[in-house]
């Protein structure tokens, strides 16, 4: 917005890259035309995507991918949320890859797991057992059993992204004797077969999952602690909040846009203070929440997990209260076309109703916040 | 573990980490040199500000943004954050003499002469000698171009006369620097000077401005016949406009720095008040819930200044403009501190009605933030125009 975060020539040039290919492949009329596929997405886009190594920018080299950190990736998420893009990116090259890479200590699986969501041969999608924001004291919705030849999981959850179309759901699973372990279970192995809701986001695919003693594969030698839990939600927290920002971003342009162009009473729309200082007031949130946003993402890459505790949760909150405003500010500002659905306006807020809901409400990562900033997480 | 930083300041930033060298440098120093709280009273205020910027000078921990060669350190703009941040965290006294130490000093390493440079720097980087800005007057506040007070040489010296207005600490103050007209009728930006002005003399009076809060922060300086030395001149005589630009680019450069930090630690003190005024009885429940939703709203609001703050030392020191970050700075900065004064106030509930209490003042003085260095909708009007392309 006022500021661009991203410093280094590096960045700078992968960010153009990704913004031409996302403006010219994400046009208005691609994304409604994908929303209306068996699919629910753009499966030449994705595909695209993943030849373009995109899947695999932020993970590591040794399996695949491009190793170039947590700030291009929010970078990615940034600007495929700018787009609405319809596509499992968020789902999979995000939280899914997360997950393998959080929870998971050098582990063949894991590694093999992960190459193939970089090569785009698996699409996977991530189901928390602990339900959703950050695990408390609440008791778990999704447990695994130990039987005979392996395992099973056992609970559900609801509305998982990127679920519906999976190939694989990793599940982050409840073990009797406490702490956490993270599971793969094939969606064929999934009864009754997920399918997708409709939900007022039409740009993205969820599904209700429901386990009922499903078979399950360990991924990874150990469990772990809730800490660690924590520690991938915010790190996904981070993700969807970059995201976030560029639905903020984008739907703030069009505003703009709009009211440079738009006249009344013989002058541009945009003359007027009382909506001038409207739009300064959005701008300068969407530019301060998105530098929180990379701000949490700097700390992902320099592995501060204490600072991190504090960054993904308020980073998450603000960027989610902003975005949300700035989405039914531009409905506002467009007047009466703002509400109809002849503009993308409408698409941007129905995106952000979404995101809302996504990992926390701002209202619940405030709270998560708090406990961390008071010390009275555990 | 959270730490006392984490919990007081927020997550750390990756070129400013909580155990930097230059933080432990500076705490070790300043656990070595305690100092008292703030008095409510102005006078008993200035003087305790300007003892401990004494203290501090005399220690090498003025200034530190200033080049070696004029007795700064030569610092970056991310050590002078850490440095913001360090003496708010151990409640030290504000900083006295900032237009001297960043505004009129720099200006004079830019555009001043040997001899000036040699004369005043020293001064304003002990605290020996005070400094304060006459720019505004009554009818040139936002338009600043449009200026009437004018100087005119005679002999080796310049007489100046007209009037200034909210200058800040000018009672204060050993020095004024005063933008004037010094080519007869010259307009606009053309034809200004910026001199150095004696406060001490016959021709220069200051009267104090009466606040809300019953501080008397700003003046109105009337100058009839005051008398500058032929030399003290800041930059060309008739290039006043460049000189006032630099200054500027200082201000705006630096604007906000310092509070982020100790807004978080007032708020620490506002958080305590609320503890206690829910304790013994002075605010209800419900008060009690509102008023701790307001401060964590306001803990979020400072972590947001504080990443402008940090974003702003970021690209100052890779020597990139900061216009597009001082506009924003100051709105969310205004705006912040208003609603700090009143929570602060709120917290105690009716006692923060009560005369000489830190709450009472900081409630009344805190008015003023989202106006004096320029209005929160003057800020808006250059962020929607200048920022967002919006249509005049």
């Amino acid at each position: 917005m006022i500021t661009e975060p991203l410093t280094t020539a590096d960045e700078l040039e992968i960010r153009d890259v990704v913004v031409d290919f996302t403006r010219t492949t994400f046009t208005s009329e691609r994304v409604r035309a994908a929303a209306l596929t068996p699919r629910g997405y753009d499966e030449v886009a994705w595909k695209q995507m993943v030849d373009l190594g995109w899947t695999g920018l932020g993970i590591a080299e040794d399996v695949g991918g491009a190793g170039l950190g947590a700030i291009v990736q929010c970078l990615v998420h940034r600007e495929l949320g700018a787009r609405l893009a319809p596509t499992p990116f968020l789902g999979s090259a995000g939280f899914g890859a997360a997950a393998l890479d959080v929870l998971v200590d050098d582990d063949e699986a894991a590694h093999g797991l992960l190459a193939a969501v970089v090569d785009g041969t698996v699409q996977c999608a991530l189901a928390l057992g602990h339900g959703r924001g950050w695990p408390g004291h609440e008791s778990p919705s999704i447990t695994a059993q130990p039987v005979d030849d392996g395992w099973t999981v056992t609970g559900s959850a609801a509305l998982v992204l990127d679920a519906a179309r999976a190939d694989v759901v990793l599940v982050v699973a409840a073990l009797e004797e406490g702490g956490w372990r993270l599971f793969q279970v094939a969606a064929s192995a999934l009864t009754p077969t997920p399918v997708p809701l409709l939900t007022v986001d039409v740009t993205r695919t969820y599904a209700d999952l429901l386990f009922d003693h499903t078979p399950a594969t360990p991924i990874g030698a150990s469990s772990v602690t809730s800490d660690r839990v924590s520690l991938l939600v915010d790190r996904i927290a981070v993700y969807l909040a970059a995201e976030m920002v560029g639905v903020a971003i984008a739907c703030t342009n069009q505003t703009l846009d709009y009211l440079r162009t738009r006249h009344q009473f013989g002058k541009p729309l945009g003359s007027f203070q009382a909506l001038k200082h409207r739009c300064a007031d959005v701008a300068v949130a969407v530019t301060v929440a998105q530098e929180l946003v990379f701000s949490a993402a700097t700390l992902i890459e320099a592995d501060d997990v204490t600072s991190l505790a504090l960054a993904a949760p308020l980073a998450l909150a603000r960027a989610g209260e902003v975005m949300l405003h700035a989405t039914q500010e531009a409905i506002q500002l467009h007047g009466g076309v703002g509400f109809t659905d002849e503009v993308d306006i409408g698409l941007y807020y129905k995106r952000a109703l979404g995101d809302l809901e996504l990992i926390a409400s701002p209202v619940d990562a405030y709270a998560r916040m708090d406990l961390v900033r008071t010390g009275k997480t555990s | 573990m959270t730490s006392l930083d984490h919990q007081v300041l927020g997550p750390a930033f990756a070129q400013t980490p909580y155990d930097h060298p230059f933080r432990v440098e500076l705490r070790a120093w300043l656990a070595e040199h305690p100092v008292d709280p703030e008095p409510l009273d102005q006078d008993a205020r200035f003087r305790h500000r300007r003892d401990w910027h004494r203290t501090m000078a005399g220690n090498g921990w003025v200034g530190l943004h200033w080049p070696v060669e004029h007795g700064g350190r030569g610092v970056d703009p991310l050590t002078q954050f850490m440095y913001y941040e360090e003496v708010a965290l151990a409640a030290t006294p504000e900083p006295v003499n900032t237009p001297g130490l960043i505004l009129l000093g720099p200006t004079l390493m830019a555009h001043g002469s040997a001899e000036l440079k040699a004369r005043f720097l020293p001064g304003i980087l002990s605290g020996d000698e005070m400094w304060c800005q006459g720019f505004s007057e009554p009818d040139s506040g936002s338009d600043l171009a449009s200026l009437r007070t004018r100087a005119e040489l005679v002999g080796d010296e310049w007489i100046v006369n007209g009037q200034k207005i909210w200058t800040t600490f000018a009672q204060y103050a050993d020095y004024c620097f005063v933008l004037c007209r010094t080519e007869a009728g010259s307009e606009r930006h053309r034809g200004l000077t910026l001199l150095i002005c004696p406060v001490d003399q016959d021709g220069v009076t200051v009267r104090p401005i009466r606040q809300i809060s019953g501080d008397n922060e700003f003046s109105e300086v009337f100058l009839d016949d005051a008398r500058v030395p032929k030399d003290w001149v800041v930059g060309e005589v008739g290039q006043g406009w460049s000189a006032a630009m630099t200054l500027f680019q200082f201000e705006r450069g630096d604007q906000g720095y310092t509070d982020h930090a100790r807004m978080l630690v007032h708020l620490l003190d506002c958080e305590d008040a609320l503890r206690v005024a829910e304790a013994d009885g002075t605010l209800t429940v419900d008060r009690a819930a509102d008023a701790r939703r307001v401060q964590r709203d306001l803990w979020v609001r400072i972590q947001e200044l504080r990443h402008l703050n940090y974003r702003g030392a970021v690209l100052a020191k890779a020597g990139q403009e900061l216009g597009a970050v001082g506009s924003m700075t100051n709105l969310v900065w205004g705006e912040l501190e208003k609603d700090l004064g009143s929570a602060f106030a709120e917290a105690s509930g009716a006692r923060s009605l009560v005369l000489g209490r830190h709450d009472t003042h900081a409630r009344l003085a805190s008015r003023a933030a989202s106006i004096y260095s320029g209005t929160s909708e003057i800020q808006r009007n250059i962020i929607a125009e200048r920022l967002l392309g919006l249509p005049k």
